[in-house]
């Protein structure tokens, strides 16, 4: 019982589930997280303004400024002002930590911001992705303790948290997030490490879809910050609005707050077709009706379907290379397929479908009648989701805040003490 | 990997320990304790005789609950430990019972396990495919 004193119920320990889209705090022990923060930041850089007039400016005896710190903007309320020359950029790459500088920051936010209590106090359970890396882990595990300073600390795989909260000790996960689709198996509590397949499918790709198709029909996304004024239009007409003007936007601002857009037509209107998507047999489909922030508003036909056709059949998608992406079903079955022969007749029976991506329309529905098609006479196959959304989207975070709140977790935890003795390494040992 | 800690109560360790060698029962329940810190045995539960049909019954009452059992499959002479999580129950119970199934597993030494969530999961045919 090295952990001693910490965790459990007495202390309040403090889960932080971070995915591709946004940043999930949190106390053990509740329903659902307490803050839920874009990844994505806003960064002004004044060192390069800054540093200019000092070369040219002789007669300064000053040593140049020790680079002017990038100034960030976190948080939805400010990330979406427009500002002069901020750039939106996000710390994680391929849902890794890449960027520790903005990564800190973006900590910092959310224990200022959200949880409002002096991190040495709480234990931290954090999730990772399945794939993540022996140096990643032990860099994490060194700014949490030396940093933050608090007093025990745990990692956990996010299938592992995700599959468990479901009730299941082996399962295939699925989680379609905005970046990555990614199936994950885990047998006996571990992650099969070299069965994981990720594709490049998911949210985001649709949302570029979407915004291909409405280029192409003419239709020009205008995120609301440049709207001054619009007037009513009919239906398919012209859109009648004043922009608003600003210098020095950033194209990257620009993408972001259009992403925002595209993404709530994404989830307004988009549907999966049951089966092999055929323009010839959706000619009647009911449409749904759309309006963008500019005024212009359209019924939507035949496209809801044809847009998010790609994510389970990339084979007529415009801007993939040479087949280089899977479709979703295909990466389900290839990663059963990696494993091992005992195995699949388990995984076929224990489908967890996680993330925000899963939440179109039909998702379920079609991954079940594709992959029926593929399951091996002998297995049967079960798809696990859950039916409300937020419970889709939190499902890592739900699992860490029940585990770490158990009074019995205490012994499990990283202690202050041990990291002191064992160095960083320790979080292979007790984190594996 | 993530386990919970939670420790077998040594009261049920005894009584798998002589249903494997005497066959005192032939079904054995175990639970959560209230206080969440153990997995103790559910007497009350618990059978001395139990059909692979009686099996069944025993669960089929229970769609809000999650239990670990031990069951002596005698036709094909295996002890099987079932972890019984269906979909249905509420997901702090399906993750405790997930996360402390590791413990049990060794506990149970030489048990076959099932993963259970819902009937179909306990019928003879997955009784007799019960892998270890």
């Amino acid at each position: 019982m090295s952990g001693g004193v910490y965790g459990g119920d007495e202390v309040g320990a403090l889960v932080f589930d971070v995915g591709s889209t946004s940043f999930r705090a949190g106390f053990a022990g509740e329903d659902a997280p307490k803050a839920d923060v874009p990844t994505f930041m806003g960064v002004t850089d004044d060192s390069s303004k800054a540093e200019i007039p000092m070369d040219t400016d002789q007669t300064t005896s000053e040593k140049p400024a020790p680079s002017v710190p990038k100034k960030y903007f976190i948080g939805t309320n400010s990330l979406h002002v427009p500002r002069e020359n901020m750039d939106i950029v996000s710390p994680l790459k391929d849902v890794m930590i890449e960027d520790w500088d903005m990564f800190e920051n973006l900590v910092e936010h959310v224990y200022k911001q959200h949880i409002r209590s002096d991190p040495s106090l709480h234990p931290v359970l954090m999730s990772e992705a399945s794939w993540n890396v022996r140096p990643k882990r032990e860099k994490l595990t060194e700014l949490m303790f030396e940093k933050y300073d608090i007093p025990a600390f745990f990692l956990c795989k996010d299938a592992v948290l995700t599959s468990f909260a479901h009730g299941r000790y082996t399962g295939l996960v699925i989680h379609s997030g905005s970046n990555l689709t990614s199936a994950v198996p885990v047998h006996d509590g571990y992650v099969l490490q070299n069965a994981i397949v990720k594709s490049p499918l998911a949210g985001d790709f649709i949302s570029a879809q979407c915004r291909n198709f409405l280029e192409e029909k003419n239709c020009e996304v205008v995120p609301p910050y440049l709207i001054a004024s619009k007037e009513a239009v009919k239906d398919g007409d012209p859109p009648i609005f004043t922009k608003k003007n600003f210098s020095n936007i950033t194209k990257s601002y620009h993408n972001y707050m259009t992403k925002q857009i595209v993404q709530d037509f994404q989830a307004s209107t988009l549907q999966v077709s049951d089966g092999p998507f055929d323009d010839s047999l959706f000619g009647s489909i009911p449409t749904i009706h759309y309006e963008f922030p500019n005024g212009y508003n359209y019924s939507f036909g035949v496209e809801r379907f044809r847009l998010c056709e790609g994510l389970f059949d990339p084979s007529n998608v415009k801007g993939i290379e040479g087949g280089a992406a899977m479709g979703i079903t295909q990466v389900a079955t290839t990663s059963i397929g990696m494993c091992d022969i005992d195995m699949r007749l388990s995984l076929f029976g224990n489908v967890i479908v996680s993330g925000g991506n899963t939440l179109l329309n039909g998702f379920v529905d079609r991954l079940n009648r594709e992959l029926a098609s593929k399951v091996p006479p002998s297995a049967r196959l079960k798809i696990i989701s859950n039916n409300s959304t937020l419970e889709r989207r939190f499902s890592s975070w739900i699992g860490g805040s029940i585990l770490a709140s158990l009074g019995s977790f205490q012994q499990m935890w990283i202690s202050k003490q041990e990291y002191e003795e064992q160095g960083k390494s320790c979080v292979e040992r007790k984190c594996p | 990997m993530a386990s919970s800690g939670i420790e077998v109560d040594p009261n049920f360790k005894e009584a798998y320990n002589k249903m494997k060698t005497k066959k005192t029962h032939q079904l054995l329940v175990a639970a959560l304790s209230d206080d969440k810190k153990n997995v103790i045995l559910k007497e009350d539960l618990c059978k001395e005789l139990c059909s692979p049909e009686e099996l069944r019954i025993s669960f089929k009452e229970l769609p809000k609950e999650c239990l670990y059992a031990v069951y002596d499959f005698k036709e094909k002479n295996k002890l099987i430990l079932i972890k019984w999580a269906p979909d249905t129950a509420p997901a702090s119970k399906k993750m405790i019972y997930a996360s402390t199934f590791a413990t049990m597993k060794t506990c149970c030494e030489g048990a076959k396990t099932i993963e259970a969530t819902e009937l179909d999961d306990l019928s003879v045919e997955s009784l007799e495919n019960a892998k270890s």
